[in-house]
């Protein structure tokens, strides 16, 4: 391979892991706190449709993104009272809240044809290489890597973080401290969704598409994927969103080059999600936040 | 506390209860299994609302909403399970819940030396920067304690806080208690255990099925007194123990090794052990010395380094746990919760697990014999005394040691060929502790082998034939029980050999 393609893969990479790195990133919050959020995927669905809507309705792109957040928090009430005030299994009505997947059905031909512009930045987009693959890119995806650390400290240094973190291990240890897991939860939740919300969105601001059926193509699912890979840690979810966005690049590029085309397209369009499975079962087993998915009861609410 | 009342639907757990503390007092909870000591300091520290009866401090009728209503009271409570994140730090688990209202930021830093101070103050020394799930339990209790002192407790509930410690640990908590009292604060204490009660109480409230029995001053009152109002009536003394009878050997470890799952180091070391037909053997330790991985290894739910396992001559290294079962294994596992019982089933089911994968109780081939598996439990509840004997109440709505009878009465009602029994009288009172006594006793003279794993030494003494002490992994004190000293054990536990305490007197210790 020539170095302009190697430059290309990576440029193409780094857009493309947006929508998983945001959905990650809030994905891990939620998780921390204790709560699966296995709506991900229809949640991010959401954001993609209202963002495509915003834009045929002629609103723009930023507004369709901004669009995103409020309908992100909604949902997100939503999946909280079902999973923190009713208790509700949380990996069974995870899988209830993706089949709003269902939805797209409806929505089909929400047709748009613009994307994001990217951005240069100056000075740092002419260092060699580097510039080109990391100081080219559209504007959600430096908010994406900025958003990265943020969710690091809110996690490590904020004592929201230490909160939601004792209500992920021990949510009994936390009520004896005097705080409410259920309030702690549906912040996580909220925070959660609206991230993930932006995440489905930017799917649509970064590609030159619009809303076609199933257009998160389970980016969700590779998020939560993404997010055992990077053990919960932001910066390590960084790393495992690029893996994605890399290897899906890559298939763009070798679909366009026609290299091994005897392959089916649908192998090559496989490949990213592959590399995610394997790289997940590859990398040493971690350990979910102890109470990961348990609905809590109060104790005053008859244990 | 005046005339509180708590109802568990048909299950009184407090029946108009009056309870009095001074300031500065030290004050013990007695009651037996089941009795509503916890229920009534759940009420107090604002986790239970009662249905009834007034809560009055220093004068004033309060009515707390939640443990923080509690805490703004001064009032904290140390749990019979304890409350700490396992992946925190013991700054971390201190200050949780104490926000200062100015700042989004947490300062590790400065939480870590704010704790340090507190652990200085009041003479708990702890590592404010240790993980508690690398830290032994007496540390963690410890950690229970700063967390409420932190928080500005004046009154200390503690709930069966000696159950897991060892004899140098129940030492040096009632030293740390002795400190706060002359700091002015006050402690409630729940125990089963009345040479406690001797040894630090002021005063003595004790309970018997949700009633109160009688509030008794130090000095007023004996043991005696005492255990009649726990039980209504005496206890006798355990049957005399007839030798060993020497039967051929039932379980032969060999060169066992376990690891640690959490630090990785080698919690059991090159160990061997061989247990008879018709014997006890019982091991005593520190927690956190390689018993429990011991047990959790004979009980195939820890997968040992090396070494082997036999049973009845059969290896069973790496049988899994229902195998193990078949091959004629019962367990009493130490963390009853954690893999004695499932919470949310109730007690029919839970009694019936492992009959159940065994084949047994079934009807037309695949479905459970449901009335078969009532009956039974009924039966079984009856005979073991668990409160309430109801096979349809679900495991989490029992007292602690009523959950601890519940899996007694599974594993010894299979008859076991091997039973390894870690900690099964941890939080009993002295009727069941007595019961379960004789049962093991009576299971040794039917033939049975029996692998005690214990840190009470009066326990240890009364049922054992031989005793070893574990260490770091290690026996480093082997004896018949006839031949056992007290004290040498104590000290082996501690870590100090024979020869050590010779030439420094002064290391040895007293036994509770
Ligand atoms: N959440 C609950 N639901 C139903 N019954 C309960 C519940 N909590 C406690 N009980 C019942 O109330 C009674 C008193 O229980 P409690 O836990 O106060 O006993 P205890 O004195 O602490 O006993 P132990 O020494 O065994 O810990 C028991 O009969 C118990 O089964
Ligand atoms: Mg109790």
């Amino acid at each position: 391979m020539n170095s302009t393609i190697v430059i290309s893969v990576f440029a193409t990479g780094i857009a493309l892991m947006t929508p998983v790195l945001w959905a990650a990133l809030g994905e891990a919050i939620a998780e921390r706190a204790g709560v699966l959020n296995i709506g991900i995927e229809g949640v991010m669905l959401f954001g993609a449709l209202v963002c495509a809507w915003a834009i045929r309705e002629g609103a723009g792109i930023w507004t369709g993104l901004l669009l995103a957040i409020p309908v992100g928090a909604v949902l997100g009430l939503a999946l909280a009272y079902l999973w923190v005030s009713r208790g509700a299994d949380q990996i069974v009505s995870g899988i209830i809240g993706a089949t709003s997947l269902l939805f797209d059905e409806f929505l089909k031909g929400v047709g748009v044809v613009t994307s994001l512009d990217e951005i240069s930045i100056p000075l740092l987009s002419d260092i060699p290489w580097i510039g080109e693959i990391v100081f080219q890119q559209p504007s959600v995806t430096y908010l994406a890597l900025l958003a990265a650390p943020l969710v690091f400290l809110l996690l490590n240094r904020t004592w929201f973080g230490l909160y939601i973190r004792s209500a992920g291990e021990k949510p009994r240890a936390t009520e004896t401290a005097g705080l409410s897991v259920p309030a702690l939860r549906y912040t996580a939740v909220v925070v959660s969704c609206v991230l993930i919300c932006f995440g489905g969105a930017s799917l649509i601001a970064i590609t030159s598409g619009g809303f076609v059926t199933n257009v998160t193509a389970g980016q969700g699912f590779v998020a939560l994927a993404i997010v055992v890979l990077g053990r919960w840690n932001p910066f390590l979810i960084v790393g495992g969103a690029l893996l994605f966005g890399v290897s899906q690049a890559l298939q763009f590029q070798a679909q366009s080059l026609g290299f091994l085309s005897s392959l089916p397209p649908e192998a090559w369009l496989s490949l990213p999600y592959l590399v995610t499975i394997v790289a997940v079962v590859v990398a040493k087993s971690s350990r979910y936040p102890n109470a990961c998915g348990v609905p809590f009861t109060p104790a005053g609410a008859a244990r | 506390m005046l005339g509180i009342t708590k109802r568990f639907g048909p299950v009184t757990a407090c029946d108009g209860i009056d309870f009095v503390l001074g300031r500065g007092e030290v004050h013990c909870l007695l009651g037996e299994n089941g009795a509503g000591k916890t229920t009534l300091m759940s009420i107090l520290f604002g986790l239970i609302p009662p249905d009834d009866g007034q809560i009055i401090v220093d004068g004033t009728s309060v009515q707390f909403g939640s443990p923080r209503d509690a805490l703004n009271h001064g009032i904290g409570m140390v749990h019979q399970h304890f409350m700490l994140v396992p992946e925190f730090t013991v700054a971390e688990n201190v200050v949780l819940g104490s926000r200062p209202a100015w700042t989004p930021r947490f300062d590790r830093a400065a939480a870590e030396e704010e704790v340090r101070e507190v652990a200085r103050t009041s003479g708990l020394e702890v590592d404010p920067r240790a993980l508690i799930r690398d830290i032994p339990v007496d540390v963690q209790q410890r950690v229970e304690i700063l967390k409420l002192l932190y928080r500005g407790a004046k009154v200390l509930i503690l709930d069966e806080p000696t159950a897991s410690l060892g004899p140098a640990g129940i030492k040096s908590l009632f030293e740390g208690l002795a400190t706060l009292r002359e700091q002015g604060h006050s402690a409630i204490l729940i125990t089963h255990k009345l040479t406690e009660v001797t040894a630090v109480a002021d005063g003595v409230t004790v309970l018997r099925g949700g009633r109160l029995q009688g509030s008794f001053r130090q000095g007023n009152t004996d043991e005696a007194e005492l255990a009649r109002a726990m039980t209504g009536g005496d206890i006798a003394a355990l049957p005399v123990r007839r030798a060993a009878s020497g039967g051929e050997v039932v379980l032969r470890v060999r060169g066992l090794t376990v690891k640690d799952t959490v630090t990785g180091r080698n919690a059991v070391e090159d160990l061997d052990l061989e247990v008879a037909a018709g014997e006890i053997v019982g091991i005593a330790g520190v927690e956190g010395n390689g018993q429990r991985e011991l047990a959790d290894a004979l009980a195939g739910v820890l997968a040992p380094e090396s070494g082997t396992i036999l049973l009845d001559d059969a290896d069973i290294t790496a049988m899994p746990p229902r195998a193990r079962h078949a091959a004629g294994l019962g367990v009493i596992p130490e963390d009853r919760l954690r893999w004695g019982l499932v919470a949310d089933l109730t007690l029919a089911e839970n009694l019936a697990l492992s009959d159940i994968s065994r084949g047994g109780l079934r009807r037309r081939g695949r479905l459970l014999d449901l009335d078969g598996m009532q009956a039974r439990a009924a039966e079984l509840l009856e005979t073991y005394g668990v409160r309430p004997p109801n096979p349809k109440a679900r495991a989490s709505q029992l007292s602690g040691g009523n959950q601890q009878k519940v899996v007694i009465a599974r594993e010894m009602s299979r008859q076991p060929r091997l039973l390894v029994a870690a900690q099964p009288t941890r939080g009993l009172d002295v009727g069941a502790i007595d019961y379960v006594h004789r049962q093991i006793l009576d299971m040794r003279d039917r033939g049975g082998a029996v692998l005690l794993v214990t840190n009470e030494l009066e326990e240890l003494i009364a049922l054992s034939d031989r005793i070893a002490v574990m260490y770091r992994g290690r026996f480093v004190y082997r004896a018949v029980t006839a031949d056992a000293d007290v004290d040498a054990i104590a000290m082996a536990m501690a870590g100090i050999s024979p020869e050590d305490a010779d030439a420094q007197p002064g290391a040895a210790m007293e036994v509770a």
